[in-house]
């Protein structure tokens, strides 16, 4: 049974076929487009669940496609780069990309991401009252937060950070859509403070501090959140 | 005002930083034990361990000041040859070469052997100091430039050394060595104090109890004038607020009277008083100077541009008038002006002086009048002099005139009445006073009046009226020609000043249009010197500055003119010292060429050098204009720098941007492939069965797939780092996300090896690019996991020292021998014991990320075994 179609929009037929093999294996369906703008035509016609946007296009940056994706269409956008690119994948992130990922990746981590991204874009808007993972609950109604049972005092910046981080559970966020959400600033000084928050909140709801697991550092981009 | 002065902060930092201070041991006379206290203080800094060097120490065989000399380096002094006398002259050459931390240099006011590279010692103290050496020296409150009158006035000894106040202003310390009159009487009983064998009678007279006490009181005030000024300069540095800065700036005209020179002496000792700035303003009216004059006035501007006034030249006959626009211009608080002597006939008929005038005019601003010493109200005032002044050409011009009109009228009387011939005359005074003095007018207009009453107003012949009404005609004559007279001659001078105020204009504008349209530099240079040429009637040419400041002797822009080494060295000179040399300078005036500067932002960009094809002294119009042509040429080459330092920079980040796309670009082609072959992989081993021995060909193949990864950023970042196209992106990175990614990065060690981290209590932050660090540290973390000894733990240690965090990694090996310690982080090196691969990149690529996120690494040995490295990163305190 197939999970979904997936677009792949790159330019390299070795890359398209090796992804066709290893997206098949995984029960998608694949389409293929080798420039932006059949990319742009695919998403129209074949209605994909999901795309892998390569960022090293030859007709139009990768980012604009993007752009003129989100601008009809709301499939789960997953931006391929090379390292070295962490200013272009914050810019697509904060411009409606899911989640990125860098070359060369592996078989495993690009369909556990491809999976994680589709399944909360099934579950957006709906919103559990009650979080519970790993001995870390937070009740949404009473704002509660405990951890192992015992309750923990959070600082109400501390708690919208949390829930902000819950909400987007396996995404990758970056400062600015941080301090936007909490801070409700664009004032780029105060990045520094979501840092610190970040890991005032770390020292109250991880297991062990020095080994964050929850709250995961995704170097020049941002953080996730993840489920243990 | 709470804040600091950022002026005085920056003058503070400025003198401390770069120039050397200068301390001056001052006394009321001769004798009072000057220099032997300099080389007492000398001794001491010398045991405190200074480089102290003896320049010149007047010791005048005084045994006990000899002996202080002992075990103080001394410079050999140089020998001069002057007119078949040798001289001997302190050795400045030597002195910057052996370049001590300070040196002695005796008798400040010392006037240098004609010859020498400057005229007065001072001049060669302020070079020194320039070359950022201390200077102790020595002077008597008679030679300080501004005190020259009080002690005329108390012993009737005109002083020829002095020294201007400005410099003493420069020392940071006066140190006042101070002796009763009968003590000094006392040691001069003794022949204790050395006098020269010509001046043994003026020193009796010298000597006097009354005078010394008038020297001490002065040399007192001015100590503690000092004290006073480096107290308050020190307050505003503090920022402290102190009740001094006063924001005034004082006017003072000069003219070319020797009552000016006092009226400048007197306005800077008003303008040290009350901290202010101070100008000197020259008005030129169209009246022609004397040669005298000329000099004067000269001798009078220099005086006033040494004693640190801004000179202001302008054109103009309304003397108060013009002094007003200036002091309303040039913000102004006070203007001094000497109390004007009223002659009896100004006060008869109520023409006010130039002191009334400027009272009447000033507004808001001060006046103040002082008045003349009797010595000085002898010496005519300028206007009255001219006045009376022959110039027989003139008159002679102006009889001639007479003697025509007269003829004329003599012909014509048979024809015209009397009165006609009256109009006759009247039309020669107009006509005269359009080219001649007023003086000349005068004269005409009363030598016409005379004639013709004796040749044409009947009675004839007589100088009597027959009527009232002839008399009155008369009367009217001679009143009607004066004022004719004076009215032409004044609007003609008033045509000759705005005519020479045009040409000036002219010839600056002409500079200017040409500037403009010329396209590079080197034209605008070329230009400039021409015009420069066409002013005074000389070559010129200009040296430009290569980057090192040294002037680019091979292409000299202008006119070629043949210069000797030494002329080079002048060169040189003046751009390592930034200030004109040569003929109308300070330094080596006797020199025939002149050398100026051009300095824009304080750095000299080029100097001018140029020869005058005749021998005349500069007059002040042509030094105003050429100092208006050299600031021109300044802003051109200032403006010349700005284009080309942005051009630069343009160039640079054109450069830039190609790298970052060609670097994308093969950061694509490599990672590519990569991806293919880890993805095809990737699925050989996901989606297919295989035996057990393939399955780990496979899983080999994957490996060197991640080393080859691992190898290509590498390569890459050093790329990047070579072609300086990576800037840090700084953020606060917690230390413990950059440990946790590096570990990651790192990936399980293949043999049994653990890796255990230690950190202390609570989040850490380190200012610094995260991604940089992250790599810098996997790479020190990859190093240690090849040459630790298979089996053994690698430990990572995070301590915070000093503010400072500590990232290190060690490992169990034997570490590295000593000579090889600092050569690891080096490009390419690899350990003659290296087990397995590597490029020897990482550490080398390590330090220069974490150089670049200013912190340091460093590599160290432990004992009994293990090797250590240690990344060190600034702290940020966070709130």
């Amino acid at each position: 049974m197939s999970k979904g179609t997936v677009l792949v929009i790159d330019d390299e037929p070795q890359i398209q076929k090796m992804l066709g093999i290893i997206l098949a294996h995984a029960d998608y369906d694949v389409v293929h487009a080798d420039n932006g703008e059949k990319g742009l035509a695919a998403v129209a016609y074949k209605k994909p669940q999901a795309v892998l946007l390569d960022m090293g296009l030859p007709d139009m940056e990768g980012f604009d496609v993007l752009l003129r994706i989100r601008e009809f269409s709301d499939p789960a956008v997953i931006v391929v780069s090379v390292q070295g690119q962490e200013a272009i994948k914050v810019k697509c992130l904060e411009n409606g990309a899911d989640d990125y990922i860098t070359k060369p990746f592996s078989a495993l981590e690009l369909t556990a991401r491809l999976s994680a991204v589709l399944r909360r874009k099934a579950s957006s808007g709906i919103m559990e009252d009650v979080f519970d993972n790993a001995g870390l609950r937070v009740e949404f109604n009473s704002r509660g937060v405990t951890l192992n049972g015992k309750p923990l005092k959070l600082t109400s910046i501390e708690y919208n950070l949390l829930s902000l981080l819950i909400k987007n559970t396996g995404r990758v966020l970056t400062v600015r859509q941080i301090l936007k959400e909490v801070w409700a600033t664009d004032n780029e000084e105060r990045a520094n403070s979501v840092r610190v928050y970040l890991n005032h909140l770390r020292q109250k709801i991880e297991d062990n501090p020095a080994v964050p697991a929850r709250i995961i550092n995704e170097p020049g981009i941002g953080y996730r959140f993840n489920l243990l | 005002m709470d804040r600091p002065d950022p002026d005085v902060l920056l003058a503070r930092v400025k003198a401390e930083d770069h120039r050397g201070k200068l301390k001056i041991f001052f006394g009321m006379c001769p004798g009072v034990g000057k220099t032997y206290a300099m080389l007492q203080e000398a001794r001491q800094r010398q045991a405190e361990g200074f480089r102290v060097m003896v320049g010149v120490a007047m010791t005048h065989g005084r045994p006990e000041t000899q002996a202080l000399l002992e075990g103080l380096e001394q410079v050999p002094l140089k020998k001069v040859n002057y007119r078949g006398i040798t001289l001997e002259e302190m050795d400045i050459d030597e002195i910057l070469k052996r370049h001590p931390q300070l040196v002695l240099v005796d008798e400040l006011a010392h006037t240098n052997a004609p010859g020498s590279r400057h005229p007065k010692r001072y001049q060669d103290v302020l070079e020194i100091l320039a070359a950022d050496i201390d200077v102790f020296s020595t002077l008597n409150v008679q030679h300080v430039d501004s005190r020259r009158e009080d002690i005329l006035a108390v012993t009737r000894i005109s002083v020829g050394e002095t020294v201007p106040d400005t410099v003493l202003d420069e020392a940071s310390e006066i140190t006042l060595v101070d002796l009763s009159p009968q003590a000094l009487h006392q040691r001069l009983a003794e022949g204790k104090v050395y006098v020269p064998d010509q001046a043994k009678a003026a020193a009796v007279n010298f000597f006097k109890t009354e005078n010394l006490t008038a020297l001490r009181e002065m040399a007192l005030r001015l100590t503690t004038a000092h004290v006073n000024r480096n107290l308050r300069s020190l307050m505003m540095a503090k920022g402290l607020s102190g009740p001094f800065k006063s924001g005034e700036r004082i006017l003072v005209a000069v003219g070319v009277t020797p009552y000016s020179e006092s009226l400048i002496r007197m306005t800077r000792r008003w303008a040290g008083m009350l901290d202010a700035s101070w100008i000197a303003l020259h008005v030129e009216s169209s009246m022609p100077l004397s040669e005298e004059h000329k000099e004067r006035l000269m001798k009078n501007l220099t005086l006033a541009r040494q004693l640190g006034a801004e000179i202001i030249h302008r054109l103009g006959d309304d003397l108060a008038q013009v002094i007003v626009d200036v002091a309303n211009k040039e913000n102004v608080t006070q203007i001094i002006c000497g109390k004007s002597v009223e002659t009896k006939w100004q006060r008869l008929w109520g023409i006010p002086t130039l002191a009334d005038r400027l009272v009447e005019l000033s507004g808001q601003i001060d006046v103040h009048m002082v008045r003349m010493s009797s010595v000085e109200k002898n010496f005519p005032a300028k206007p009255q002099e001219l006045f009376y002044k022959l110039r027989p050409r003139e008159y002679g011009i102006s009889f001639l005139m007479f003697a025509i009109a007269t003829v004329v009228n003599l012909i014509l009387q048979s024809w015209v009445g009397y009165e006609a011939t009256g109009l006759i005359y009247l039309l020669t005074v107009v006509l005269s006073g359009s080219f001649l003095g007023r003086s000349a007018a005068f004269m005409l207009a009363a030598l016409s009046a005379l004639a013709w009453d004796f040749l044409f107003i009947p009675p004839k012949f007589m100088l009597t009226f027959r009527s009232s009404y002839d008399m009155g005609l008369l009367g009217m004559f001679f009143i009607t020609g004066l004022m004719m007279g004076y009215v032409t001659s004044k609007l003609r001078r008033q045509k000759e000043i705005e005519q020479k105020q045009r040409q000036r204009s002219e010839s600056l504008y002409e500079l200017t249009k040409a500037l403009a349209l010329s396209t590079d530099i080197t034209q605008a240079m070329r230009v400039a010197t021409a015009q420069i040429n066409l002013l005074l009637s000389s070559l010129s040419m200009v040296f430009m500055l290569d980057e090192n400041e040294q002037p680019v002797f091979a292409h000299p822009i202008g006119d070629v003119i043949e210069m000797t080494e030494n002329q080079k060295g002048m060169v040189q000179w003046v751009a390592a010292n930034k200030k004109a040399a040569g003929r109308f300078s300070d330094t080596l005036p006797q020199q025939p060429l002149m050398y100026l500067p051009l300095m824009s932002s304080g750095q000299v960009r080029a100097v001018a050098v140029i020869k005058l094809l005749n021998e005349k002294p500069l007059d002040l119009a042509q030094r105003t204009l050429l100092e208006s042509f050299t600031a021109l040429m300044t802003v051109m080459l200032e403006k010349d720098q700005l284009l080309k330092i942005s051009h630069e920079a343009k160039m640079k980040e054109d450069t830039q941007n190609l790298q970052s796309a060609l670097l994308d670009n093969l950061s694509h082609e490599l990672k590519t492939p990569l991806t293919i072959i880890s993805g095809y992989l990737d699925a050989l081993i996901l989606f297919h069965q295989w035996p057990k021995d393939a399955l780990e060909l496979l899983e080999e193949c994957r490996l060197a797939c991640l080393r080859l990864t691992n190898g290509v950023d590498a390569v890459l970042d050093l790329t990047k780092l070579d072609v300086g196209n990576l800037r840090p992106n700084f953020a606060w990175c917690e230390v413990k996300d950059i440990v946790t990614q590096a570990l990651k990065q790192v990936g399980t060690p293949a043999d049994e090896k653990r890796i255990q981290v230690d950190y202390p209590q609570g989040p850490l932050y380190a200012n610094a690019d995260f991604y940089m660090i992250t790599q810098a540290l996997k790479n020190i973390i990859h190093n240690a996991l090849i040459h630790g000894p298979e089996g053994e733990d690698i430990y990572i240690h995070v301590r915070v020292i000093d503010q400072k965090i500590r990232i290190s990694v060690i490992d169990q090996g034997e570490g590295i021998s000593k000579e090889t310690l600092n050569k690891i982080f080096d490009k390419f090196y690899r350990g003659s014991k290296t087990r397995k691969g590597g490029l020897g990149l990482g550490l080398s690529i390590a330090r220069r990320f974490v150089q670049l996120n200013e912190g340091e690494i460093e590599a160290e040995n432990l004992s009994p075994q293990g090797f250590m490295v240690t990344i060190t990163l600034p702290m940020v305190e966070k709130e």
